[in-house]
């Protein structure tokens, strides 16, 4: 399984007043559950951003990335956008270029390899993209 | 000897999953597309994917969706569910709690008009039991999908088929996917690794290590999935390809089964719709990975005139092939295979209707 190259798309990048606001795409074939999600990784322009530092929208709700795997009735529909807002201390206005690194861990919740132990997907992007 | 079968020729929504996914064509127009593309009569949808909301659908979808299928001349084959045992965090679903997960998925496949609903290994003999009167209530047959690293000598399956065997229904059955049969690993994978600058050492060595596995059979215990899958992981790490390792394993003692084509005779009796796995076809119209002439072989001489989802998977990596014409390249193999066992594919939409049926709601 290699969906990775599917979590950005050209038009990930969002204008955001706290910095930037990212875009993803589910990085497989399915919609899945929030509770899915083990982790969100972020790098712009090189520089990790701490998961703490980060928040999550999906459907008119924000969520932090730690209260994510608590989320078991609320679907992520493969063709919506969760969108990670990252605080920058100068907002990326538009059409500026950015460098983003994106890392999405998920938990398949039907593919049981041991008691509580769940195939992973691991999904890597990095790209330079314009601003929207 | 049983009359020799005429499968249906359809293909499953879940081989577009990389253009429906980049939002290059709406649920409908990918639908009208697989029409216009003669890719049917067979369409399979995977609800998860397809269906906002999926199972509480909304009021007017089911509506719409008839009017689709309609409008193309389509024929529903078989809904994919999904058994999210996993759902919490915190603990697995009870089998009550994963009864009552499964129960909407398939009220939902009856009101769309599919005849059967695909379901998954962490549904256990009792769960098939349970979901029984389900099935019949709605008129679909439940097909639990036999998919690699599972097979059809694989402990698991037979225990459901002695249960199946036990209780005798015709809404219990089987959905084979070919994956859990292959004879070599695809090369457009090994391409893709090779473009990402993976060691040729160990594309070398995954390509040996799947073909030891080969040898030696499908695994019959955890243990040994769990020691092919350490292999893999293994092998990655020391080529510096850490960052894989998982997805190599995944892909290489996950996804490429080992089961011979012949395994497949024990659950063809039992098989309500099948799922025609496929990679690559090549310049000579064949697949290098999946032998289709043999398996359409065993079914056809097996009786078996259900429908065959072509189900293209190569889109994980490949993203350079157009999945339309890929998919249309598998049903010319397939339809040529059927005329060398001495029978023929249906495509024509009213005998397709005629040998799937509908369902029938509301029968008890």
């Amino acid at each position: 399984m290699a969906t990775g190259d599917t979590v950005l798309t050209d038009d990930s990048l969002l204008r955001r007043p706290e910095g930037l606001g990212i875009a993803l795409t589910v990085p497989w074939y399915r919609s899945l559950w929030l509770s899915s999600v083990s982790s969100i990784a972020v790098a712009v322009e090189g520089r990790p951003i701490p998961a703490e530092d980060l928040r999550v929208e999906l459907a008119g709700r924000t969520y932090a990335v730690a209260e994510l795997p608590e989320q078991w009735d609320t679907l992520w529909f493969i063709q919506d956008r969760l969108v990670v807002v990252v605080p920058l201390d100068e907002p990326a206005a538009e059409g500026a270029e950015v460098d983003v690194e994106v890392t999405v861990d998920l938990r398949l919740p039907y593919m049981q390899i041991a008691p509580m132990t769940y195939v992973t997907n691991h999904a890597a992007n990095r790209r330079t993209l314009a601003v929207r | 000897m049983s009359a020799l079968g005429t499968p249906v020729q359809g293909v499953t929504l879940y081989s577009f999953t990389r253009w429906f996914h980049g939002r290059r064509y709406s649920f409908e127009d990918l639908v009208r597309e697989v029409a216009r593309r003669r890719l049917g009569p067979g369409l399979e949808l995977v609800g998860f994917q397809s269906i906002k909301g999926f199972p509480d659908v909304a009021p007017d979808f089911v509506g719409r969706f008839r009017s689709l299928i309609d409008e193309t001349g389509l024929v529903p084959t078989a809904l994919a569910a999904n058994a999210d045992a996993g759902l919490r965090r915190d603990r697995m679903l009870t089998d009550d709690e994963l009864v009552d997960y499964m129960r909407p998925q398939i009220a939902v496949a009856a009101q769309l008009g599919f005849p059967v609903v695909r379901v998954q290994i962490s549904l256990t003999p009792d769960d098939m039991e349970r979901l029984l009167p389900v099935a019949e209530q709605h008129g679909v047959k439940l097909g639990l999908e036999i998919h690699s690293h599972q097979h059809p000598k694989h402990p698991d399956i037979q225990a459901l088929l002695e249960r199946f065997e036990k209780l005798g229904s015709p809404y219990l059955g089987f959905t084979p996917d070919w994956g859990a049969s292959l004879r070599a690993v695809p090369s457009t994978l090994m391409r893709k690794y090779r473009d990402a600058g993976i060691d040729e050492r160990l594309l070398t060595r995954l390509e040996q290590i799947w073909h030891e596995h080969h040898a030696e059979g499908p695994p019959l215990t955890q243990e040994q999935h769990g020691r092919w899958f350490g292999q893999v992981v293994q092998l990655a790490h020391q080529h510096g390809a850490s960052d894989r390792a998982i997805e190599m394993a995944v892909n290489i003692t996950g996804l490429f089964g080992h089961a011979p084509a012949a395994d497949w005779a024990d659950v063809l009796p039992w098989a309500v719709h099948t799922h025609g796995k496929f990679y690559e076809i090549d310049a000579a119209g064949d697949e290098p990975t999946v032998p289709v002439a043999e398996i359409i072989d065993l079914w056809v001489r097996s009786g078996y005139s259900a429908a065959i989802s072509s189900e293209w998977e190569g889109f994980h990596w490949n993203d350079w092939e157009n999945p339309f014409d890929v998919v249309a390249g598998e049903q010319a193999l397939i339809r040529r295979s059927a005329e060398a066992a001495g029978s023929r594919i249906v495509t024509d939409p009213a005998e397709a209707r005629g040998l799937l049926g509908t369902p029938v709601k509301e029968r008890i």
